[in-house]
């Protein structure tokens, strides 16, 4: 079962009504309301796609995707709000000009979240694969065994996994800090790219030299190869390769207590 | 030398090579096919931190060896700071008909990159930090740019405009053509070109602290000061340069040789 939520057509129009010049007297109403979508998959997933606002996801109760919304509903006149119970079909929140979403998952749910402006995106408890991107908010996993690919541009990234991981995962950033928190029996290589930013570790690591990765495109008449070569160390015996890469943001490696 | 100095040097330069990070990435090979294999090739590399490499050879096609020299990265741990080997890099080549382009990403490492070429080639060649030019073996048209670092040629024949703020220019050439034309010029480095001996050329020379030296016999020309004048609408520039100028053989092409602080010469192909 895929679910996917894309809150893009939604938040624009509100966000044009909201645009408008104010009139004296603004027409607002809210309420509350939850979706829950039965899960009938053993592999379910979900997709969140956002432009203003965050996203949260948590471990829920049973085999339920559950969808809180919390609306409001905002027009500078009567007539328009009018017309915006017409043209508003999604349900969300219209928190001013951001939507938000709080979304119960079954733990093994894998994931795909994006947002852009004024939003978090906060993942707890969850097992499923997790891919996540923001631009101006931070990417904050908590309790999770599996990521995919993680890109944040100016918020900070920070994953805490409850299991050791069994698979790659490429994590990027441009002005964000980049935290990891692995399992005291992790083992896996670190490949990174920084910059300008420093790389600690309160675990013991190796200075190890990793494959580089080479690319090929093009035919005959126009040719394009690329090498990625990155610098890296080794937690415990090695393992699933993370890709790490920075222009100005610092990476930590914790252990979880 | 002793053999304990031997030794000694040895398991010095070992552990700085250690200390540094140096080479211990594996270098990375490219063979880049070419679009017309039978005409001259184009090859642009312009890289902030880099040690470029060229040789000029018989073949149809292009071979890329890259390799990181220096930028290893360090990492904090419980039991201290651990230099990371290799740093890391992310390097595009790219060919469009007979162009061959490389370049990096913006990073701290430099990286070497030795490249072997066909012979008849046009090279634009920059470096600025910490980077070294050399070329050997090409015939074309050269444009060479080491801001902090040497420029180095030997084999060379076409025509070469070299350009290096601190360091020296240091060029081979082993066929001069009438209607080549050269221009060498540092701030603060020697320049040093090397011309067959029976190359015909009019050497321009112009240092002013350094000394000039030739192995060839050379006709100084009489010559005055050239003045520029150049009016704008309110402003008004007079450039005056005073240049000597030698003929090699009788003259022919044109071999601009200009520093500021640096020596000059001028010596025979071996």
């Amino acid at each position: 079962m895929t679910t996917r939520i894309d809150a893009v057509l939604a938040a624009t129009i509100a966000f044009n009504s909201l645009a408008q010049p104010c009139a004296a007297e603004v027409i607002e109403e809210r309420r509350s309301w939850s979706e829950t979508y039965e899960v009938t998959t053993s592999n379910p997933q979900l997709s969140i796609s956002n432009i203003w606002g965050g996203i949260q996801v948590k471990k829920g109760d049973g085999q339920q995707i559950r969808v809180s919304i919390d609306e409001l509903r905002s027009a500078p006149s009567q007539a328009r709000f009018d017309k915006s119970l017409k043209v508003l079909k999604l349900e969300t929140t219209a928190d001013g000009e951001s939507v938000s979403f709080v979304v119960e998952v079954p733990a093994n749910t894998s994931l795909s979240l994006s947002t852009v402006n004024d939003g978090h995106i906060q993942v707890q408890d969850v097992v499923g694969t997790v891919s996540a991107r923001n631009v101006n908010g931070s990417v904050m996993l908590n309790g999770v065994a599996t990521c995919e690919e993680i890109n944040s541009v100016n918020g900070p990234v920070r994953v805490q996994f409850s299991n050791a991981p069994i698979s790659a995962c490429d994590i990027e950033t441009i002005n964000g800090d980049v935290t990891l928190k692995f399992p005291a029996v992790a083992n896996l290589d670190l490949a990174f790219d920084l910059f300008n930013g420093r790389l600690t570790s309160d675990v013991e690591v190796t200075p190890v030299s990793l494959p580089a990765r080479v690319e090929q495109r093009g035919n005959v008449g126009s040719f394009k190869y690329r090498i990625e070569q990155p610098a890296g160390v080794r937690i415990g015996s090695g393992g699933p390769r993370f890709s790490v890469k920075s222009m100005n943001g610092d990476i930590r490696i914790l252990e979880n207590q | 030398m002793p053999k304990m100095n031997k030794v000694f040097i040895t398991v010095l330069f070992l552990l700085l090579s250690m200390e540094m990070g140096f080479a211990q990435a594996d270098p990375q090979q490219i063979i880049v096919p070419i679009s017309r294999p039978n005409e001259p090739i184009t090859l642009d590399i312009s890289i902030l931190s880099a040690h470029i490499e060229v040789i000029g050879e018989e073949r149809k096609d292009a071979e890329f060896n890259v390799s990181v020299t220096k930028g290893g990265k360090k990492i904090i741990t419980p039991s201290g700071t651990k230099v990371v080997a290799g740093g890391s890099y992310a390097l595009d080549i790219e060919e469009h008909d007979n162009h061959i382009s490389v370049d990096t990403d913006w990073g701290p490492t430099r990286v070497k990159i030795v490249a072997r070429i066909p012979q008849e080639a046009n090279l634009e060649l920059s470096t600025t930090n910490d980077g070294v030019i050399v070329v050997d073996n090409v015939n074309g048209n050269l444009q060479l740019a080491n801001v902090n670092g040497p420029i180095t040629g030997t084999n060379l024949s076409g025509s070469v405009i070299a350009e290096s703020v601190n360091e020296d220019i240091n060029l081979d050439f082993q066929a001069f053509a009438a209607d080549d034309t050269m221009s060498l010029t540092s701030v603060n480095g020697d320049l040093s070109i090397a011309l067959p001996d029976r190359a015909k050329a009019q050497l321009r020379i112009d240092t002013a602290r350094g000394e000039i030296y030739s192995d060839f016999e050379v006709e100084v020309e009489p010559s005055s000061p050239v003045v520029q004048r150049n009016q704008g609408q309110s402003t008004f520039e007079v450039r005056v340069e005073n240049v000597i100028v030698a003929n090699v053989n009788g003259g022919g092409g044109v071999v601009k040789l200009k520093t500021l602080n640096g020596d000059i010469q001028v010596r025979k192909s071996n």
